[in-house]
């Protein structure tokens, strides 16, 4: 990627936050290119499925421009299908998607993270790297887009709250677009998460899921059988990127990611909560055992 | 036929809980404690997001859809960038169930 050179060899003239937005919005596309994949993927069978419900192409459309929630939008064609009213279908809806709630806690810390001092802390890395003219101690990060360090020292100075071109309605339209994958691939990202990132990677995850579900009522029926079973991969193989440059790097990472897949198959045998918090339960409490292991060992 | 009011009804109630927190959190200051506890997150989410949902992935062939994700892994593992290893695991899948059959 030679993203990273231009953005900082531009950075340096180009005067505040301008040049800074737009690059936060390029890095935003980019991370949600991979998720663009995924969701057309993805997608596709929802508009194939809506289609043979006799759904008409509008109402398609709008419950993927409106809920761009997919697990619910298949859920509601399948009880649809059975048969099953309106408020029955909102309430499962609101069931399977509350799980959000949480990572949206999530992104809105992140967001808010007044991480001054974490920037401070990059920004005299980056004066190092620049000083010694080599790259940092663990190289350029694998399956991260932007590794970062150069734009972090010009973000320092002009940056100490939470973030440029934080505006309410940013915000409200940011909240619209987490999901899973949003969530995933904003979560990860090393640099300080801004809104307008979030948007960006959003709108292109967004774009994605619109065409894709389009697509699908148009042409899905014409795809060959194996094309169509082919495209559930997508979304796993992209979280699989994202997670295996970090498993290389920490053992902690390791252990984290798998025992939260355990611990999440279990909650599913065990069928005591809905799908959408047997994931969120074992996110979380994963989570909460690792900061408490880890946290300890740190300590000693 | 699903009317507006449905689609109305599932759009309110998935934005609700997205917007909330961004609308309950801001302004304030978080504890070192919960900082860690985020620093995990990653981790915890991409592994529970994979499994075990990936085994059905492709419907009724999970090891088709493991082959999948192993050419994801090894393409992440020796590549950065993600959308390489979409591509190619798709087309894994593709190819075997091609060859499978049906």
């Amino acid at each position: 990627m030679n993203a990273k050179n231009r953005a900082g060899q531009k950075g340096e003239k180009t005067a505040c936050s301008v040049g800074q937005n737009r690059q936060e919005v390029r890095e935003g596309i980019r991370r949600g290119l991979p998720v663009l994949i995924g969701y057309f993927s993805a997608s596709i069978p929802f508009g194939l499925l809506a289609k043979a419900g006799g759904i008409s192409l509008l109402e398609t459309f709008l419950f993927s421009a409106l809920v761009f929630a997919g697990a619910s939008q298949f859920m509601a064609l399948n009880l649809l299908q059975a048969g099953v009213v309106a408020g029955e279908i909102i309430l499962a809806t609101f069931l399977v998607n509350s799980r959000h709630l949480v990572m949206s806690t999530v992104l809105a810390a992140r967001l808010r993270e007044n991480s001054l001092e974490k920037v401070e802390e990059e920004a005299e890395k980056t004066r190092e790297v620049v000083r010694s003219g080599r790259p940092g101690p663990e190289g350029p990060e694998p399956g991260r887009l932007e590794p970062g360090r150069p734009e972090t020292g010009r973000l320092k100075p002009e940056r100490p709250g939470p973030g440029t071109g934080s505006g309410k309605l940013l915000t409200f339209l940011a909240a619209f677009g987490v999901t899973d994958e949003s969530f995933a691939l904003a979560v990860t990202r090393k640099k300080r998460l801004t809104p307008l990132f979030l948007l960006a990677l959003e709108v292109t995850a967004y774009s994605g899921w619109l065409t894709g579900t389009i697509t699908g009522f148009l042409l899905g029926a014409a795809l060959p059988a194996e094309a169509r079973a082919s495209m559930g991969i997508a979304l796993y193989a992209m979280f699989a990127a994202i997670l295996i440059p970090e498993l290389k790097k920490s053992r902690p990472a390791l252990f984290l990611a798998v025992g939260a897949g355990v611990f999440h198959t279990l909650l599913e045998r065990l069928q005591l909560f809905s799908a959408g918090w047997n994931l969120i339960l074992a996110i979380v409490l994963t989570a909460i055992a690792g900061s408490y292991f880890y946290g300890r060992k740190k300590e000693e | 036929m699903p009317d507006l009011l449905l689609i109305a009804g599932m759009a309110a109630v998935t934005y609700i809980p997205r917007l909330l927190p961004f609308l309950l959190l801001s302004g304030r200051t978080l504890p070192p404690a919960f900082k860690r506890f985020l620093a995990f997150i990653p981790y915890t989410a991409l592994g529970a997001l994979i499994i075990p949902g990936v085994i059905e992935a492709v419907p009724g062939r999970p090891w088709v859809s493991l082959a999948g994700l192993a050419t994801a892994a090894v393409i992440a593992w020796y590549r950065q960038g993600l959308i390489l290893p979409v591509v190619a695991a798709a087309g894994m899948v593709f190819l075997l169930l091609v060859w499978l059959g049906g």
